[in-house]
């Protein structure tokens, strides 16, 4: 009877170990496969040994497009014990990639979503945890990712995105990661006008062609509302401009491609939201005027023009489609 | 292996104790496998349930001591690391590891379930309110002298008496002694929110109810003149002092008491407890020829002399102090020399 105890007891250690790698094993196989951008993070604070940690594109969710207790200005969320199960709504643009809609204690219906946990909650953001923050590999292979994304060679960062499979109760699974084939260098150039130049490298064995409108506008203004909420650049909620057929760049394997921009532009200006958040009453200024230069924080983020547009565009089969970040800076002249 | 008695047996367990850590490695490992970085606590609570499983199924002493281990962590780390109480998690550990020791008639386990039922409940009743887990303390104190006088009344695994006992003297001394200082009540003991929350109260219920029913049995025994009283001796004097202490505090806490006033009566009131323990057991020690309770005795008195050093600002008067209390304890020895000799003579003692 003892043994046959024993033995029923050790089957249900094993059942345990199975239900956790049958269930992985479950969503990877069957889960909805989105992409999710990962931002670039410090790198001192990298590499743990034989596995990478991930910051993602949604690990920080802006409250104001959060409901119920976590929507912006309910003082309960910061009661919220940490590790609450978070339910944020997804929504998968056409290159695959996945962005928040939504986020909140209760689980959506008829819609695309991942369970997170509540690490904090912010004022103005919520940070959450997936369960896919490390990323384990072979020591080499760790060491390649982090070379080639993470760390600095010459400047050059190389974006990452990471492939997950999501499970219809939201548990998310890593498949794999995808390299960008474009590495970026931002650099800021103090001077009579203050300037950004952006260097894109094409790291890959294949021709690879950017859309490339005249003073940068292929490129977006961001704002990091994590350090400092408030600033916001005044085309935020604007279109990017049509690319004209010359706009069109293609870069070759190796090469690098600059891109210069006038930061005085009024094009650049950014908005002041300290005072109101009323931000057409307000006067835009340039990065060089701003109030506190060490505390804010921007990045510049790559628009492809949309699929639409594409077709017309030369080279249109080569043209990198897909969203990317800088680096972000300061405008004293720090690059993260 | 496990049928077969003697060192095949022990061979067959530790293999056993092997494999249970080695699921727990496994865990970890699956966790790796598939870059799982979910609620951590749930890894220690999956282990502690494997262990749980083999320590009932073979059955273990070192199984249930992982047990005792496993589900301890997992249920500080919610309650500290995430605060989220798991408030039935210590009592389920206490009867799933305390039913096993009775079974193995195993003291060592019982006190492993003891501990790990003392430290989740502290840690998750510290959670709610600052001033609950010394108030859990003093309760489940009292509660184990007397469970540890109702095991050796009852005949009911009488060998877990002095277990009960030591670590209910053990829990009370240090709660005790915490309260004696002001500013341990000033800051943490008798920090009270202006309304208890429900939490709080149900640990205080929750503790001192069964608490006070073990010792109502106790008084209804002695009132009755049960024969098992009767057959051995009554509890001594220093016994009452458990319950009368927890029916004080609790009074302190349930009514609006100020912090001021609490600290006007439970300083004093908590040195002179730990005065009269020192000297009952210092005193029946001796009378005795008990080692070990004249140890008790005499460790705690220094332990109250050595946190009452500021009670006089005079050097001189603090030095002769000293000096007395010192000569206190030497005659004690003396007289516990002599106590030990007559019995010896006397063939009391071989």
């Amino acid at each position: 009877m003892k043994y046959v105890a024993t033995i029923i007891a050790v089957i249900c250690q094993v059942a345990i170990l199975a239900y956790m790698a049958g269930e992985r094993e479950y969503i990877l196989r069957s889960g909805t496969e989105v992409q999710l951008r990962v931002l670039p993070i410090d790198p001192r604070d990298v590499m743990r040994g034989d596995y990478v940690r991930l910051n993602y594109n949604i690990s920080n969710i802006d409250r104001d497009i959060c409901k119920g207790i976590l929507a912006k200005g309910n003082s309960k969320a910061s009661d919220l014990p940490r590790d609450t199960k978070i339910y944020v709504a997804l929504e998968v643009n056409d290159a695959g990639i996945a962005k928040a809609v939504t986020a909140s204690l209760e689980q959506p219906e008829d819609t695309l979503f991942i369970r997170g946990r509540l690490n904090r909650a912010y004022n103005t953001r919520i940070r959450l945890r997936y369960g896919i923050e490390a990323y384990f590999m072979e020591q080499e292979k760790a060491k390649q990712l982090e070379l080639g994304t993470l760390a600095r060679i010459d400047g050059f960062r190389i974006p990452l995105k990471i492939k997950i499979a999501i499970g219809h109760n939201g548990v998310a699974v890593i498949k794999g990661h995808k390299l960008s084939p474009i590495g970026v260098r931002t650099r800021l150039i103090q001077g009579d006008r203050l300037s950004a130049q952006i260097c894109l490298k094409n790291t890959s064995d294949n021709n690879v062609a950017i859309v490339d409108v005249p003073n940068g506008k292929s490129f977006a203004l961001l704002c990091d509302r994590q350090r400092n909420p408030k600033y916001k650049w005044v085309n935020a909620d604007t279109e990017p401009p049509t690319p004209a057929p010359e706009d069109v760049v293609v870069i070759e394997p190796g090469r690098e491609h600059p891109i210069t921009i006038n930061l005085n532009d009024p094009y650049w200006y950014v908005i002041d939201l300290s005072d109101s958040d009323d931000s057409a009453t307000l006067s835009p200024i340039p990065l060089s005027q701003i109030d506190n230069p060490f505390s804010a924080r921007f990045r510049f983020e790559y628009r492809p023009p949309p699929p639409a547009d594409l077709e017309s565009l030369p080279n249109s089969d080569i043209i990198f489609a897909q969203e990317f970040t800088t680096g972000a800076f300061r405008v004293d002249g720090r690059i993260d | 292996m496990l049928d077969q008695g003697g060192w095949k047996q022990g061979i067959g367990e530790g293999l056993c104790v092997l494999g249970t850590m080695m699921f727990g490695s496994g865990i970890w490992l699956v966790a790796q496998i598939y870059h799982i970085q979910e609620h951590f606590p749930n890894g220690f609570m999956f282990w502690g349930i494997g262990a749980l499983l083999m320590a009932w199924a073979m059955p273990s002493i070192a199984q249930g001591m992982l047990t005792s281990v496993f589900l301890t962590i997992w249920i500080c780390t919610e309650a500290s690391s995430f605060h989220t109480p798991i408030h039935w998690a210590p009592f389920f550990i206490f009867l799933a590891i305390g039913i096993l020791s009775w079974r193995l008639k195993s003291v060592f386990l019982l006190v492993t379930a003891i501990l790990a039922m003392c430290i989740g409940l502290l840690t998750n009743s510290g959670v709610s309110t600052d001033m609950i887990p010394l108030s859990t303390l003093l309760n489940i104190s009292a509660l184990f002298i007397a469970m540890g006088i109702l095991a050796g009344l009852f005949r009911i695994f009488p060998e877990s008496a002095a277990a009960w006992r030591i670590l209910g003297w053990l829990g009370l001394v240090i709660g005790l002694y915490a309260l004696s200082f002001k500013g341990f009540i000033n800051a943490w003991a008798f920090k009270r929110p202006p309304d208890l929350e429900a939490t709080a109260v149900w640990y205080l219920a929750c503790t001192f109810i069964p608490a006070l029913f073990a010792w109502l049995i106790i008084c209804v025994l002695i009132r009755a003149e049960d024969p098992r009283i009767v057959a051995k001796d009554k509890p001594g004097l220093e016994n009452w002092l458990p319950p009368l202490v927890i029916v004080l505090y609790s009074y302190l806490i349930i009514t609006n008491f100020t912090t001021d006033n609490a600290i006007k009566i439970l300083v004093p009131l908590a040195n002179i407890v730990l005065f009269t323990l020192s000297v009952t057991w210092t005193s029946r020690g001796c009378r005795s020829g008990d080692l070990r309770l004249f140890a008790y005795g005499a460790a705690l008195l220094i332990a109250v002399a050595t946190a009452r050093f500021d009670l006089f600002h005079n050097l001189a008067t603090r030095g002769l102090a000293f000096v007395i209390a010192g000569l206190l304890v030497f005659g004690e020895g003396l007289i516990f020399t002599k106590t030990l000799r007559r019995a010896k003579e006397t063939g009391k003692i071989q």
